[in-house]
């Protein structure tokens, strides 16, 4: 194996990769990444197990084709620290790479491509076709509630349906949800539904821009994108998906109408004097007024602030983690935004004030109880 | 006819009455011991051989005797220390019932050396099974030695229920470590068959505690200092963790005098509370010093047992001078390595001692030097706090004399327990409330017991519905609870209330208790350094950090000190 490639084009393609590789392994090959040089193309792989991702560059020039496993860390930073300049990888028969720039001569010890674990075959595959912009807009309106608890597995990813006129995500973490559709889509064949993990959407999100039409390739256990240069594998979240359905409210009559601006600066100013472990924050809504405040008995604090609101019904308190509420808030794009209530103890419904064009989004935030005090 | 009633000779009465203050060797040890603090010793010695029945002998010297004192006080009711009733009420010194010698006298052969300051020559007085056989006038130090031979020769009844040589041995020694551990002002003395088993100088009283027991075991105690109007409480006791499995180093002194009594020994129980586990007892040693008017000692002549005029009082004080001490900030078990044989303790203990014997590895408390506080590790936001993770299992943290290690399961434990009660009395547990309420369906036996502690389960913040037969639905948890994981949340708290239930009557207690134990991050649990600060940040704000609701230590301390000689520098 022996090419020369400009830095710029090698740091653009380890940076894809890179988030993949997982920084304290149990199996320390994963720790390296696969150069494989083929046809005049360089080919990168990292892999953690769960998700893959092989993304292409091209070298100026190619003498030998080959392939080796080199360790990740190491090799990015150095890469990343080197200027624009040509850089000379050559690979001799002990596996050691030597890597030559006019700055000097660099040489790292590989591990030869059969201890690297190859990209999972997808059988009974199915495609669909998507837009970039779609699945970027959904992808980001949805992982903020995905869960992080890995006792209930199944919320750990986001779900992703494939309808006939609906392509829909869903996330939630049992304390919030979030749920997005776009009505334009459609697709012919049976639906498909699946829960990605939340890596991999990360991923993702990052080679999601532009125009490209993006293909997915689905079977049982896995999932494949296929970006321009770029293949993200990922292994599906086992387990079944809960019925979200049922648990969004269809009577929430009450609704509070706020500049949404306003309310993320209150709730951010307001909530530093909550408990730092709860983060309760309680709204103390009356006709036309907000009342956002907060205590934290152990250090003493207090806060309120007053908003002008559009609500019409009778008053109500209902608590909120403030963290909750401020995510949900940034998902929202319009000037205004909209509480569906009906009790400090059921789910609210929160919606942009208006719905983009053949898209449906909504959230559910559950509220504390607070002390019957 | 024969009268059936008459006075029994005098002999016989006092050997009878002896019965009652002189049960055994030890008897006489601590009656002796008590005459020669009271004569105003500075320094005793005691001379035992075969087992107290050969030969017990106190040498004091104190103020000695003339020769009619010592020839009366071997009489009954011969007492230098009280004259008139009145003086009954305010007795200072030990002995004052003046039967002492006189009893001793009638169940041995008793020889008594004495001379006073004043007096040229000393008096020998030889007293054989109650009656004065000689008295001579001789030279003599100033002070009393009496000498005890053939004890209980006389009185074989007596003699039959001693016990073993070395069972009467061991109340010797007790009784002569309780004179002691009162008097640290005073040298004392033991020899044994010849043998020098004893010899400490006048000291402190923790030296002296040092001194009888043990250096290591002395250090590991936490002073204790209170005084309300005019009682006051000192001494020392020793930290939850380090709890002994028997109940000998346990000592009041009521105005120097060891006394036993049940609701002291309670009060601090009390104050040690759930910190003790199941069949331990701590080390105490405390001094208490009242009015001699408001107890009476004269409930037992062995003056051991003690009645208080106002017992409740006495015991409250006593409980939260050792609650106190128990709280002190700084008081932090210290990890402290003996020798390199380790055996790899891993109970929950991290040591108790053995027959005296301290373990592998032992606790010790140290107040942090003046200045220094546990590194709270608040975040300065251009610093990582010096947090590490041990196994998932333990937080290390760095403090300026070393190290602490802390306990993630039961640091949270403490955490939630804190919560938990907090929320009854204000009356404000959070709910979070789930979008997916979980349904949950228990034996018809835990419906019984859900049902029982569902109203004290919704004050700590849970949410719960009956849903049919043996069915409840969970729609709302406390706001520490993780999510994911509500179902078996709840079933362990059942199992574990019932098990708290047979430790304490308090349902309160044990539904907060099982709740803070099944809902704290477990052992193995992989903690992100801000889950960690947070953690050590909300542990320090309990208002005892320092042992989990169970008694187990929450925090134990590593000296640069230790660790450098670990290193052998």
């Amino acid at each position: 194996m022996k090419f020369s490639i400009l830095q710029n084009d090698l740091i653009n393609a380890l940076q894809i990769i890179s988030g993949v590789v997982p920084t304290r392994s149990t199996t320390p090959i994963l720790e390296n990444i696969l150069f494989d040089l083929e046809n005049g193309i360089l080919k990168i792989t990292a892999t953690d197990l769960e998700v893959s991702i092989t993304t292409e560059v091209s070298p100026q020039e190619v003498d030998k084709h080959g392939s080796i496993a080199l360790p990740a860390k190491v090799l990015t930073e150095m890469i990343r620290s080197l200027p624009e300049i040509p850089i000379h990888f050559n690979l001799d028969e002990n596996n050691r790479m030597k890597i030559t720039t006019d700055k000097g001569i660099y040489q790292i010890a590989g591990i030869s491509k059969e201890n690297f674990p190859e990209m999972p075959l997808l059988s009974n595959e199915r495609t669909v076709e998507v837009s970039s912009a779609m699945l970027s807009r959904m992808f980001s309106k949805t992982i903020f509630a995905v869960s992080s608890e890995e006792l209930r597995p199944a919320l750990m990813g986001v779900f992703m349906q494939i309808m006939s006129d609906e392509f829909r995500m869903v996330s939630t973490d049992g304390h919030r949800l979030a749920k997005i559709a776009d009505k334009s889509f459609r697709y012919d064949e049976n639906p498909i539904q699946m829960i990605i993990p939340s890596k991999a959407v990360q991923i993702a999100l990052k080679n999601l821009n532009g125009e490209d039409t993006i293909k997915l390739v689905i079977d049982d256990n896995g999932f494949r994108f296929n970006f321009p240069k770029t293949i993200l594998y990922t292994r599906l979240v086992e387990g079944e998906y809960p019925d979200y359905e049922r648990v969004i409210p269809r009577d929430n009559d009450k609704q509070l109408t706020v500049n949404r601006n306003l309310l993320v600066s209150s709730v951010r100013r307001v909530s530093l004097f909550s408990s730092v472990l709860t983060h309760q924050i309680r709204f103390s809504i009356k006709p036309d007024k907000l009342i956002v405040c907060s205590e934290d008995i152990d250090i003493g604090g207090e806060a309120r602030e007053e908003l002008d609101v559009e609500y019409k019904e009778e008053p109500m308190e209902i608590g909120y983690n403030a963290q909750y509420v401020l995510d949900i808030l940034k998902q929202i794009d319009t000037e205004d935004v909209i509480f569906l209530l009906k009790s400090p103890v059921r789910a609210t419904l929160v919606t942009p004030m208006t719905q983009g064009k053949e898209e449906s989004f909504l959230m559910l935030i559950m509220p504390i109880k607070l002390g019957s005090s | 006819m024969s009268n059936k009633i008459h006075i029994l000779p005098d002999f016989l009465m006092k050997r009878i009455s002896a019965g009652e203050v002189i049960e055994r060797p030890a008897s006489v040890v601590k009656e002796l011991m008590e005459n020669a603090l009271d004569a105003g010793a500075s320094s005793v010695s005691l001379y035992i051989k075969n087992a107290g029945v050969g030969l017990i002998q106190i040498i004091d010297d104190g103020e000695g005797m003339t020769e009619e004192d010592a020839v009366i006080c071997c009489e009954r009711h011969a007492t230098s220390k009280i004259a008139k009733a009145e003086d009954l009420e305010s007795i200072r010194s030990l002995g004052f019932r003046g039967e002492a010698l006189a009893s001793i006298g009638s169940i041995s052969r008793m020889e008594i050396l004495t001379r006073t300051e004043t007096d040229e020559e000393g008096t020998h007085v030889l007293v054989e099974w109650g009656k004065v056989q000689e008295v001579l006038k001789v030279a003599a130090r100033k002070g009393t030695t009496v000498s005890v031979k053939d004890l209980f020769f006389n009185v074989p009844a007596r003699r039959k229920f001693l016990k073993t040589p070395a069972t009467e041995l061991r109340h010797m020694i007790l009784v002569f470590r309780r004179i002691a551990i009162a008097y640290p002002e005073i040298d004392f003395s033991l020899i044994v068959e010849g043998e020098k088993t004893i010899d400490i100088r006048r000291t402190s009283r923790q030296f002296r505690i040092h001194d009888l027991l043990g250096k290591q075991r002395g250090s590991q105690l936490i002073p204790v200092e209170k005084r309300i109007s005019n009682v006051s409480v000192e001494g020392f006791v020793s930290l939850p963790g380090e709890s002994r499995r028997n109940r000998d180093d346990q000592f009041f002194f009521l105005n120097r005098r060891y006394i036993v009594n049940r609701s002291l020994l309670h009060s601090v129980l009390t104050a040690y509370g759930p910190r003790l586990g199941r069949n331990e007892y701590p080390s105490y040693v405390l001094y208490i010093e009242m009015d001699p008017q408001q107890f009476d000692v004269n409930v037992h002549p062995t003056k051991i047992e003690v009645r208080f005029s106002d017992e409740k009082f006495v015991h409250d004080i006593v409980q939260r001078a050792v609650q106190d001490a128990l709280k002190t900030p700084g008081v932090v078990p210290r990890m402290h390595f003996v020798s390199g044989s380790q055996k790899g303790r891993t109970s929950s203990k991290l040591s108790y001692s053995q027959g005296g014997d301290w373990g592998q590895m032992t606790l010790e408390v140290q107040r942090p030097h003046a200045g220094e506080q546990i590194v709270q590790s608040k975040k300065h936001h251009d610093e990582t706090p010096l947090l590490w993770q041990l196994h998932n299992r333990y937080i290390l943290s760095q403090i300026k004399s070393g190290l602490i290690i802390i306990d993630q399961h039961v640091a949270h434990e403490r955490i939630l327990y804190e919560k938990a009660l907090a929320a009854k009395t204000r009356n404000m547990g959070l709910a979070q409330q789930l979008l997916f309420p979980q349904m949950v369906e228990v034996t018809p036996e835990d419906f019984l017991i859900l049902t029982e502690i569902l109203p004290f389960l919704e004050k700590i913040g849970f949410g719960l519905k009956e849903f049919g037969k043996n069915t409840v639905v969970i729609e709302a948890v406390p706001i520490e609870v993780k999510t994911g994981r509500e179902k078996e949340l709840l079933r362990e708290i059942i199992e574990s209330y019932r098990e708290e239930k047979t430790l304490t009557h308090d349902t309160w207690d044990a539904v907060v208790k099982a709740f803070a134990c099944k809902s704290a991050i477990k052992s193995g649990d992989r903690l992100t350094l801000d889950d960690m600060a947070s953690l050590i940040d909300q542990l320090f704000a309990t208002e005892d950090p320092y042992s989990c609701p169970h008694g187990r230590p929450v925090i134990v301390s590593l000296s640069l000190e230790e660790i450098d000689k670990r290193f052998g520098r």
